[in-house]
């Protein structure tokens, strides 16, 4: 009866803790990567509507080589501030659900109006329309393609309802278990509520170890520099957090253990 | 009759060694259980997402088998192309995408390098400073590849106009060394469709 009650003891503590490791990352996922507000925020901060409009323009200045057009026309027809309004809208439309399209109109059109104004201060003319079309869809799709990340935004926004759905079963099934093992089952199980806290705080720092060590997250670059930033930088904010949070469960763990351990020593006054 | 507490050493050593034991089954089960995944993805990242160092890599040249034991990096400069009959000298990077178009002569990364017996495809701006002169290239003209590992020479076959899409005018040899060098064509205003192209192989002079 006592090993049975101890064999139980040992098995709501090891899924106690398995499904806490389990919680703490996916509560991480949900206040970081998973939230709009934290990545609009991170974008921000990261200055990542400058470097993209620095990135673009760059772009643009190479797709003029070859073109007999000078490099000045791409100058102004777009801003940094539409930049953040297309960025923004599409990083609300992986959340929202909803497509957003890049309006290319009045980049079109500041285009169109700088290359006549080129070609007449130059006294050229264009001998080709079908070559000088393709030289401005080259041009505008290169600010559509740095902007949506070559539609990579769109790829992520049918994927992120998805991982929020089963981040959210989840995380409910993981509160109701705990809570089963913790509250509901304290009887049986109160003295080894140290046990699931140091064990969940250990097995979230081999999870640190086991995936941001295996990748050179500081010299990471997917797409651009300046996407490849961002990404750095949340990744590195994601594993400080798991650690922070292994830290906090550790010592918690600790102090409960050291609390579970005192023993009752009953001592009779002799008469 | 009064109850005291005492801390009992052991139980707390047991408490430590039992969360010791929950953890070392939760890196079994993470190990054998989603190893192979998560390694597969990181891999992947180390191999094509990250960014070189900043220093060119050491290329090596294997001289019996005709092959390259380390490559340049993508985007090193490797090189240079010269052109006597033009007065062209020009910086030579390997890859071939906008940004290092605007730095000299692209190597297109699928095909093969200088010595290796394979067709070596190379792309330049019809610009000045690029291969704006290459369509005055004749047949017979020297072009000089002076790379890293040694310098390989070679004359002009042939040359002609294609379209840009026109794959097979851009063959991979694997068995004969044929240098390739093309560029937008015509010059003029817009995004030019057709490419000149000159061919020529390796020569022995």
């Amino acid at each position: 009866m006592k090993n049975v009650k101890m064999f139980t003891r040992i098995i709501l503590g090891l899924i106690a803790s398995f499904f806490l490791i389990i919680l703490s990352v996916l509560l991480i996922m949900k206040s970081t990567i998973l939230n709009k507000d934290y990545v609009i925020k991170k974008i921000s901060d990261d200055n990542y509507y400058d470097k993209l409009y620095e990135e673009i323009k760059k772009d643009m200045e190479n797709n003029t080589l070859s073109s007999g057009i000078d490099k000045e026309v791409i100058n102004d027809i777009y801003t940094e501030d539409m930049v953040r309004d297309d960025v923004g809208g599409l990083i609300g439309s992986i959340y929202s659900g909803n497509k957003f399209d890049i309006n290319l109109e009045k980049i079109e059109g500041n285009l169109n109006e700088s290359i006549d104004e080129f070609l007449n201060k130059n006294n050229l003319k264009a001998d080709d329309e079908n070559a000088l079309n393709n030289f401005k869809d080259r041009i505008v799709n290169v600010y559509k393609d740095e902007v949506s990340l070559y539609g990579y935004f769109n790829n992520i926004g049918d994927k992120y309802k998805k991982v929020d759905n089963v981040c959210n079963i989840l995380i409910v099934l993981s509160i109701v278990i705990i809570s089963l093992n913790l509250f509901i089952i304290r009887k049986l199980h109160k003295k080894y509520y140290g046990v699931t806290f140091l064990s969940a705080g250990l097995g979230l720092v081999y999870l640190k170890i086991f995936i941001w060590e295996g990748i050179d997250i500081k010299n990471i670059i997917i797409i651009s520099d300046s996407f490849s930033n961002v990404l750095k930088n949340i990744l590195n904010d994601m594993g400080t957090k798991l650690l922070t949070l292994s830290i906090i469960f550790i010592i918690l763990g600790i102090i409960l253990n050291i609390t579970s351990s005192f023993k009752k020593i009953k001592r009779i006054r002799r008469t | 009759m009064h109850k005291k507490h005492k801390f009992s050493k052991k139980v707390f050593a047991t408490y430590v060694a039992i969360s010791f034991l929950f953890v070392s089954v939760f890196i079994v089960c993470v190990y054998f259980g989603f190893n192979k995944t998560i390694k597969r993805y990181t891999n992947l990242i180390n191999t094509v997402a990250i960014k070189r160092s900043e220093e060119a890599r050491e290329i090596s040249f294997d001289k019996v088998n005709k092959k390259l034991e380390v490559m340049p990096a993508y985007g090193d400069k490797y090189g240079n192309v010269i052109i006597d009959s033009i007065q062209l000298n020009l910086p030579l990077y390997y890859g071939d995408n906008e940004e290092i178009l605007s730095y000299g002569i692209g190597h297109y990364a699928g095909s093969y390098f200088p010595g290796e017996g394979g067709s070596i495809i190379l792309a330049g701006h019809n610009d000045p400073g690029y291969f704006e002169r290459l369509s005055e290239v004749k047949e017979g003209d020297k072009i000089t590849l002076d790379v890293s590992y040694g310098k390989f020479s070679y004359k002009v076959q042939s040359t002609k106009i294609v379209n840009e899409n026109d794959l097979d005018s851009f063959p991979i040899s694997e068995d004969r060394e044929l240098l390739i060098l093309y560029t937008c064509y015509p010059k003029g205003i817009g995004h030019k469709t057709e490419r000149f192209v000159v061919y020529a192989e390796g020569d022995e002079s």
